[in-house]
């Protein structure tokens, strides 16, 4: 157990890298973060920033070779990177949990799902099989699946897809794990049945005082559950602080593209068109030099932008911080000002 | 956000939802078997015209079997085609052996006299030895190396296995047949030469299991080596599938052991297609079967089929045919029910 107050994870310059045959690819590039308990912190970015590649490696998940992870993963005190496959299994499902984005396909299509829910706890507790059966009938009913007793002898496909995310969350909840990590959770789901995956985890934080990282490219979801926001960008953290500050009070002109490619429902915004973010994400193999985000920025200074790399430094206070190097200008937009200006410098200036 | 209403309503909508409501109905049996029986009347109408497609027909062969020279007269011709039942029309012909075919009356055999029954019965246990021994062989050699050869993608193992194996399959089964008579049977006497048992000798219990062990090691090895290959590469294919899967990834995130992702999780799973190529692999043993049994002059099946082809003894050739074909169609049944065992999702 970690001292008070101190951080349950301790994320400290995480590398993690691939090496191909067309070169390395710096998937996370020096990301540090800390989680306490009860606490929601969302890590978001487009396809390719290295949210993802960051979770797994919490857990050395990622096939070794071709990845490479270093930097340090202290978990309660403890450096998990580098520490031995059979310590790391007993971490893995039983102290830190994870739900994956699409549940039509990560549950094991030939076993039922209340044997996939037992098999954990039989794992990592000493229950007998038929105390692993009736925990994962337990899960199943807490999760919210119906007839929880019939239906655990089904199997997966016999469910839709919100029931298997919810046959996920019960593999991840049903040895209490301190930390969930779910990866996209309602990516693959309904609108209707996103709210109630996102409402199912709220609960459970709020139950068992556990920590939850969700990654995730819906700012909708972050706004509505995460204390804490990291964005993440080209495999860097570009900005990050409490949810509010990052969202009210972006200072970087990444975060404030992703708020302004959102629709909005209120009255302001009916008649502004969405503002895609211009450009595609940088190949991470060859990192633009300077700040990763200048090509598609609308704020920058080739001079200054394209040369020095902005540190990530405290603005309005020790936790919300962002890597930008005019981040004062950054925070005076809001995102409806993006959304309004149509000719905006980004697309008149010439490409990179 | 849904909240605790919505939830309700959508569990309930849940349950009602087709997929939801637990499996449908098996496919009835009488249907199951009408499609089976008509496959083997299918099966009985080609056994019985094949052989009559080919050239010639058993009066030639009988005469140029015989004394050199001796040739039919159009009357003797006449009496010999009654006495083998070889006189009337196609259709003639076709619905009397559907008859004897009702009786369980296989016929007699044109070259020997002998009854067809006999002829075969003789022989089949060699053969079930032989093909099924190989079956086995095949099947355990190939879920094996390919297990461990996908599981292990591209390490030195896997290259070494899939180079070697694809190798063996290019040979042609005459060729690695006669190589490893010569080899062990010629050059270092250790393996009998041919047949399935020493007629000469007398052993006790024991000393036949062993004698009839050693003629059957080489067939056994080259009918099986050849359709090992077949199943390694379904089984290596099928693991490399389940190495990039979402399941193994949350097994393995679950804190799962190698072992038992790599058993119970990603082999499980590839298992499947084995299957069906399992029953799929008895047709080419059985046609291995014939070119092996000829290179070891074992007495089985294949040598039967072999021989009574080139005699034209259509009565053999269909009565072989037949065990074939049944034997097939009931393997592939089988392989159908333990298929629908192993894989839920067939069920429905």
């Amino acid at each position: 157990m970690e001292a008070p107050g101190q951080a349950l994870l301790s994320v400290r310059d995480l590398h993690a890298s691939f090496h191909t045959d067309a070169g390395v690819v710096k998937a996370v590039d020096g990301v540090s973060f800390d989680l306490r308990r009860g606490e929601v912190l969302a890590v978001v970015g487009e396809s390719g920033s290295g949210k993802s590649v960051t979770a797994m490696s919490l857990l050395g998940l990622l096939p070794s070779p071709p990845a490479r992870v270093s930097g340090q993963v202290l978990w309660k005190g403890r450096d998990l990177v580098g520490l031995a496959e059979p310590e790391m299994r007993k971490v893995r499902g039983a102290e830190i949990a994870m739900v994956f984005q699409d549940p039509m396909s990560s549950l094991n299509p030939l076993h039922t799902v209340g044997r996939q829910i037992a098999e954990v706890v039989r794992l990592h507790t000493t229950s007998s099989k038929r105390q692993a059966w009736e925990r994962a009938i337990e899960m199943m009913d807490l999760v919210g699946i119906p007839q929880a007793r019939r239906r655990a002898k089904s199997y997966p496909h016999e469910f839709s897809g919100g029931m298997r995310q919810r046959v996920m969350i019960a593999i991840a909840l049903a040895c209490d794990p301190d930390l969930l990590i779910a990866d996209e959770p309602t990516t693959a789901l309904d609108v209707t049945i996103q709210a109630q995956v996102l409402e199912l985890l709220q609960e459970t934080k709020e139950r068992t005082s556990s920590a939850i990282l969700l990654i995730t490219h819906d700012l909708g979801i972050v706004a509505g559950m995460a204390d804490e926001v990291l964005v993440m960008y080209a495999g860097k953290v570009v900005e990050r602080g409490p949810a509010r500050d990052v969202f009210y009070r972006s200072r970087h002109p990444y975060t404030l593209g992703l708020l302004a490619a959102l629709p909005r429902v209120d009255d302001e915004a009916a008649d502004n068109r969405l503002r895609p973010i211009e450009g595609t994400p940088p190949s991470l193999i060859h990192v633009p030099s300077g700040c990763s985000f200048h090509p598609r920025c609308s704020f920058r200074r080739l001079e200054t932008c394209s040369v020095d790399e902005p540190p990530l430094a405290a603005h309005g206070g020790e936790a919300h911080r962002a890597a930008c190097h005019f981040a004062e200008d950054v925070v005076s937009v809001a995102p409806a000002d993006l959304q309004r200006s149509v000719p905006s410098a980004a697309a008149a200036a010439p490409g990179p | 956000m849904g909240g605790e209403p919505g939830r309700k309503a959508l569990d309930a909508a849940l349950e009602d939802a087709p997929g939801a409501r637990g499996r449908a109905p098996r496919r009835r049996w009488p249907q199951a078997l009408g499609s089976y029986a008509l496959t083997l009347l299918a099966l009985v109408t080609l056994n019985f015209l094949l052989p009559r497609a080919m050239p010639g027909d058993p009066i030639e062969a009988l005469a140029a079997e015989g004394s050199g020279g001796f040739t039919f007269g159009e009357q003797s011709r006449q009496a010999l085609e009654e006495y083998y039942g070889l006189d009337g029309s196609l259709l003639e012909q076709y619905g009397s052996y559907l008859g004897r075919l009702a009786r369980g009356d296989l016929g007699r055999s044109i070259a020997t006299l002998a009854p067809v029954r006999d002829e075969i019965s003789r022989r089949l246990p060699w053969t079930i030895l032989l093909v099924g021994g190989s079956l086995l062989l095949a099947t355990g050699i190939g879920l094996l190396t390919g297990v461990h050869a996908g599981w292990r993608r591209d390490r030195p193992l896997d290259r070494t296995l899939l180079t070697v194996l694809l190798a063996v399959r290019e040979l042609p089964t005459f060729l690695l047949g006669s190589l490893l008579l010569f080899l062990f049977a010629v050059k270092l006497e250790w393996l009998p030469l041919a047949g399935a048992q020493d007629t000469f000798g007398s052993f006790g219990p024991v000393g036949k299991v062993v004698d009839i062990g050693r003629h059957l090691l080489l067939p056994l090895v080259v009918l099986g080596l050849g359709l090992a290959v077949g199943t390694y590469l379904v089984m290596r294919a099928g693991m490399v599938t389940q190495l990039g899967s979402d399941h193994l990834l949350l097994g393995q995130a679950k804190g799962l052991g190698q072992r038992r992702l790599k058993y119970r999780y990603a082999a499980r799973n590839a298992l499947l297609p084995v299957v069906s190529l399992a029953a799929l692999q008895l047709g080419f043993a059985i046609t291995g079967d014939v070119l092996v049994e000829r290179v070891f002059t074992y007495p089985g099946l294949g040598r039967l089929l072999f021989d009574s082809l080139t005699a034209r003894d259509y009565p053999v050739i269909q009565g072989v045919f037949l065990v074939v074909s049944v034997t097939v169609v009931t393997v592939n049944a089988l392989a159908d029910g333990l298929y629908r065992r192993l894989d839920p999702r067939t069920v429905a």
